[in-house]
């Protein structure tokens, strides 16, 4: 199976400038279409609320002082895939988001990129306009 | 970063040194860090460390000065890279490139509607005469992201005739940078 990166949209967390970069350039030439990079959990829910359409997203656990998992949360509530960019090791993670992809920084470019592919071929379905399809599921409440 | 700069220069030699040079920007505001254990350092201490070769070379033309600014650790790298790209412009086509030139860095501290905001004035005098450049290059770029992405600033750049003007605001929400009123601005 080869999974495909070409036209998607995909959304970017990652506050060092960098890095953020770097994935933004890589993302670019492989055809996709590049939401952010947001460098802060509110901006990044900012456009998950927003966006009416997130093929995957790529998600630095370490924003600062603050955590992703606000936006991871988000992202699960409307069935967008997303992995984990992480200095340190999957424990980290809350139980919920053990299921997704995380790899360690320095992450090699290709592995990247082919998680990334995988996990968004596994979308069960585009997101579309309508996004009330879930069974009265509430989402998270950021604090 | 090595793809970035890769990706922007057109001969290995040139490649080689401007990838060496931010790597060494790098590492020095890293080791202004590392030696506060990875606590707040000073506006005034990174803008030395990253001026300092270009300083000893040409003593007398580079002057800083403002209020005590404690930066974090993230803030001292963003900026530490930031000057560095302003330092490293002025050396190829700006101030420093001329025996008479001189650069300002000050800084001030202003309350705002949106909140208190750090604005950091570069200012470059007695150059050759500048031009706007008419293509934006990688530094430019970094310039702009770094501020506008870990900061939630923003920066102009001007090019006056008697040197480039580069005005860098940064917001204090982001808890990056702290005034510091109980340290001296006298240098320890």
């Amino acid at each position: 199976v080869t999974a495909e990166l070409a036209h998607r949209r995909i959304l970017l967390v990652e506050d060092e400038t960098l890095i953020a970069m770097d994935l933004e350039a890589m993302l670019r030439q492989r055809g996709c279409e590049v939401v952010g990079p947001f460098a802060d959990v509110a901006d990044a829910l900012g456009a998950v609320a927003s966006e009416r359409r997130l093929d995957g997203a790529i998600l630095d656990v370490n924003l600062g002082a603050e955590k992703v998992f606000p936006v991871a949360d988000a992202l699960a509530d409307s069935a967008v895939p997303f992995l984990f960019l992480t200095g340190y090791d999957r424990e980290i993670l809350p139980a919920r988001h053990r299921g997704h992809a995380a790899l360690a920084k320095p992450y090699r470019a290709a592995e990247l990129m082919r998680l990334l592919a995988e996990a968004a071929a596994t979308a069960p379905a585009r997101r579309s306009a309508d996004r009330s399809s879930g069974p009265g599921e509430l989402p998270e409440q950021g604090s | 970063m090595v793809r970035q700069t890769l990706a922007r220069t057109a001969s290995p030699e040139q490649f080689a040194s401007s990838l060496l040079g931010r790597i060494d920007a790098l590492a020095r505001a890293h080791g202004l860090v590392a030696r506060q254990s990875w606590g707040d350092v000073a506006l005034a201490d990174v803008i030395d460390q990253e001026l300092e070769p270009h300083a000893e070379d040409l003593p007398g033309r580079i002057e800083q000065g403002g209020p005590p600014v404690q930066l974090n650790p993230k803030a001292a790298l963003a900026l530490g890279m930031v000057l560095h790209e302003l330092g490293t412009n002025a050396l190829k086509h700006g101030a420093l490139s001329d025996p008479n030139g001189r650069v300002s860095v000050r800084w001030s501290l202003e309350d705002g509607s949106g909140g208190r905001r750090l604005t950091i004035r570069w200012t470059e005098t007695d150059g050759p005469r500048v031009a706007a450049p008419a293509t934006r290059g990688f530094g430019s770029e970094l310039i702009e992201r770094q501020v506008r992405h870990e900061f939630g600033g923003s920066v102009t750049v001007e090019h006056p005739p008697e040197g480039v003007r580069v005005t860098l605001t940064l917001p204090e929400n982001r808890h990056l940078f702290r005034a510091a009123p109980g340290l001296s601005a006298a240098p320890s």
